[in-house]
């Protein structure tokens, strides 16, 4: 067994470097034995957290979603037939189950396939709302492009937050871009609709803004120093 | 007859008659009342678990294990139990599905424990060359109820290798029906002091460190002589708790200066205190209560003779039935209170919660826990090297310590879910310093 040179405890024969202060240790008389593969106390292999079993509140939303598009539907068609009040309520229960009920059923489902997934459960509602008005132009002009719009800037900061960095910082950085970019396109595709023209003015300001405070925090990202600096003098 | 004590009487005779409910022939358990907050802090990464293990001188034989598991599970009710939701409290229910299945041991031990997995078990063995480890949730008892489980399982497992183990100290008779009072929640038997004493509220230092990636479990364990750290202790006049926690003290505080805050904390520990040494009790269900030896260092620097002198007074002025009387009355006041009670779960939930984010969590720097000298039969004892406890992942990024004996080996575990080592650092080499020798072991 050696002895760590920087704190003075005994070190386990399987430890290269001391735990606590992480100076290698270097033994000459041990190294023979060392490299006989010497066993760790502790286990080698990684335990995984058994999954939550999720298949009963799956089970339970299902019905009680599928049970109220039914009786809706029903009712609808039967007795209170006057318009098609009922399409809304089950856009609204299908909306609701492709939501929550996918990862219950399929825990390893992707988030990004989930997320387009309900993305285009949320277009399907909205066009289903086009079944109840007279034209649909608002809804391939207007409605369409920004849930787009909103379905990519979500995407690209989920890859981002789950490959770049977690940070808060980042994450801030994240949604302050997501806003400059959703307030673009929100100008835009209002004017088109309305003016059938662009003249973008307040979300330029916003996209201003939001580009001052982006490259701000870029710089704290950047700078391991300030960083540090700025978690020392704001830390709660 | 005073009226308190015919009061006293009266609870202690409803408790002794209901320790569990009866619907029909199913049996549950309502939570005991340190249970409540273990429930509500569950997340994805975070459960409150805890590790107890034992290292035996032979190889263990897994089949050998589960059979012992399996001989003496049912002698202990309140671990063979499910979690369930109420509308207004959480409760356990008689767990009948198959297992526990002891398992090879992980690296990442203290792993969440989810509600809903497949089995819905809240304990865990596992099994490595020479060790048992027993993991259980808090929410089932504390650290005195699981080394009475794995104790009896050690027993029956040395039992089963054809050894003579007698049934003595925390080794229970798996042939017997459970005592109800081992079922009892005992808070609710001596929550009766006649004033209910504030709860400690102060901001306190918080280690800043670097969290390890989900989910990993870093531990840091010191070995000593027993009797060394007694010398040492008796230098300084004061017992071996006390010179424990006056050194992760002078480490947190050492750790504070390091940081070169914008303003300096007090530094705070918690440190569990067990019940059953002043209230008598059997349960196996938890009966602690938490105390906070503390330094501000905003008052002066202080000496590590001052810290000692600090920690003792403290610990001999709190550590005493009154005082422990009046904190459990504080705390079960808030659970019986009729408004609260009728508060749908899901509204207590989140309270709970915030309230334990925003204040319970910050009202200390770090946990250490000391489970003192573990006595088992003397048969055993030639067939056990050492014990092991780990007060599991902390619920913010810190560093929990827990410290068991067995004979003349002390072990001290640290665990820790960030990758700086420095608080552990002064830890020990304060220790070193003091003339113990250390051996360190780790999984970092």
């Amino acid at each position: 067994m050696s002895y760590c040179v920087n704190c003075g405890v005994k070190l386990e024969q399987s430890l290269n470097t001391c735990p606590l202060c992480h100076t290698p240790v270097i033994n000459p008389n041990e190294y023979i034995i060392s490299s006989n593969n010497t066993l760790s106390p502790f286990a080698v292999t990684k335990g995984e957290v058994e999954p939550m079993n999720k298949h009963d509140v799956g089970m339970w939303l299902s019905i009680v979603l599928g049970s109220t598009a039914l009786a809706c539907g029903i009712l609808n068609f039967l007795i209170f037939d006057h318009n098609r009040w009922s399409i809304p309520v089950i856009g609204a229960c299908i909306i609701m189950w492709l939501f929550f009920c996918p990862r219950m059923f399929f825990p390893k489902i992707p988030i990004y396939i989930n997320l387009i997934i309900s993305a285009l459960s949320v277009i399907f509602y909205e066009f289903s709302i086009t079944l109840l008005t007279a034209k649909d132009r608002w809804f391939f002009d207007l409605v369409l492009p920004i849930t787009f719009v909103i379905l990519i800037l979500t995407l690209l900061s989920g890859i981002l937050y789950r490959f770049a960095s977690k940070s808060l910082v980042a994450t801030v950085l994240y949604f302050f871009i997501d806003v400059a970019f959703l307030c673009l396109a929100i100008e835009r595709y209002v004017d088109n609709f309305i003016h059938s023209e662009i003249h973008l003015f307040w979300s330029v300001i916003v996209f201003s803004v939001c580009a001052v405070i982006s490259i701000a925090l870029i710089s704290i990202l950047s700078m391991a120093r300030l960083r540090e600096t700025v978690r020392k003098r704001f830390h709660f | 007859m005073t009226q308190t004590q015919s009061n006293l009487e009266k609870k202690q005779a409803h408790t002794m008659e209901i320790p569990f409910l009866h619907l029909g022939h199913q049996t549950w358990y309502p939570l005991d009342l340190s249970a409540i907050v273990y429930p509500t802090l569950q997340r994805r990464d975070f459960s409150s678990v805890y590790r107890l293990s034992v290292l035996l001188k032979e190889e263990i034989k897994p089949d050998i294990l589960q059979k012992a598991v399996d001989m003496t599970l049912p002698r202990f009710p309140t671990y063979k139990v499910a979690m369930r939701k109420g509308l207004f409290w959480r409760f356990l229910e008689p767990n009948n599905r198959p297992g526990p299945f002891v398992q090879e041991d992980v690296r990442n031990f203290c792993m969440p424990m989810s509600f809903k997995s497949k089995g819905r078990w809240l304990i865990r063995i596992y099994y490595h060359g020479c060790r048992i480890a027993l993991e259980a949730h808090h929410s089932l008892g504390d650290g005195t109820g699981g080394m009475t489980l794995l104790h009896t399982i050690t027993a029956v497992y040395l039992r089963l290798l054809g050894h003579e183990i007698p049934n003595k100290y925390m080794v229970l008779d798996i042939n017997s029906t459970p005592h109800p009072e081992e079922l009892e929640d005992a808070y609710l038997r001596y929550s009766n002091a006649k004033h209910r004493p504030p709860r400690p509220m102060e901001k306190t230092y918080r280690i800043r460190g670097t969290l390890e990636p989900f989910f990993t479990f870093q531990v840091i364990d010191g070995i000593m002589s027993v009797k060394e750290v007694i010398a040492v202790a008796a230098k300084y006049k004061c017992t071996v708790t006390e010179y424990l926690n006056a050194v992760l003290l002078y480490a947190l505080l050492k750790k504070q200066e390091e940081d070169k805050p914008y303003r300096e904390l007090p530094v705070k520990i918690a440190m569990p205190v067990n019940l059953r040494r002043f209230f008598p009790s059997k349960t196996l269900r938890n009966f602690i209560t938490m105390i906070y030896p503390s330094i501000d260092p905003r008052l002066g620097d202080y000496t590590f003779e001052e810290i000692i002198k600090q920690v003792h007074h403290y610990m001999r002025y709190y550590i005493n039935d009154k005082f422990l009387r009046g904190d459990i009355t504080t705390n079960a006041a808030t659970q019986q209170n009729p408004f609260i009670r009728i508060i749908p779960l899901f509204i207590k939930d989140i309270v709970v919660r915030t309230f334990y984010k925003k204040v319970q969590d910050l009202n200390s720097s770090a946990g250490l826990t000391n489970m003192g000298a573990m006595k088992v039969p003397e048969e055993m004892i030639p067939h056990i090297n050492r014990f092991d406890i780990y007060m599991g992942i902390p619920f913010s990024p810190r560093t929990n310590c827990a410290i068991i004996s067995f004979q003349d080996t002390l072990t001290i575990n640290f665990a820790s879910c960030i990758k700086e080592t420095d608080v552990e650092k002064h830890f020990f080499s304060k220790l070193v310093e003091d003339g113990v020798h250390v051996t360190i072991e780790s999984n970092r």
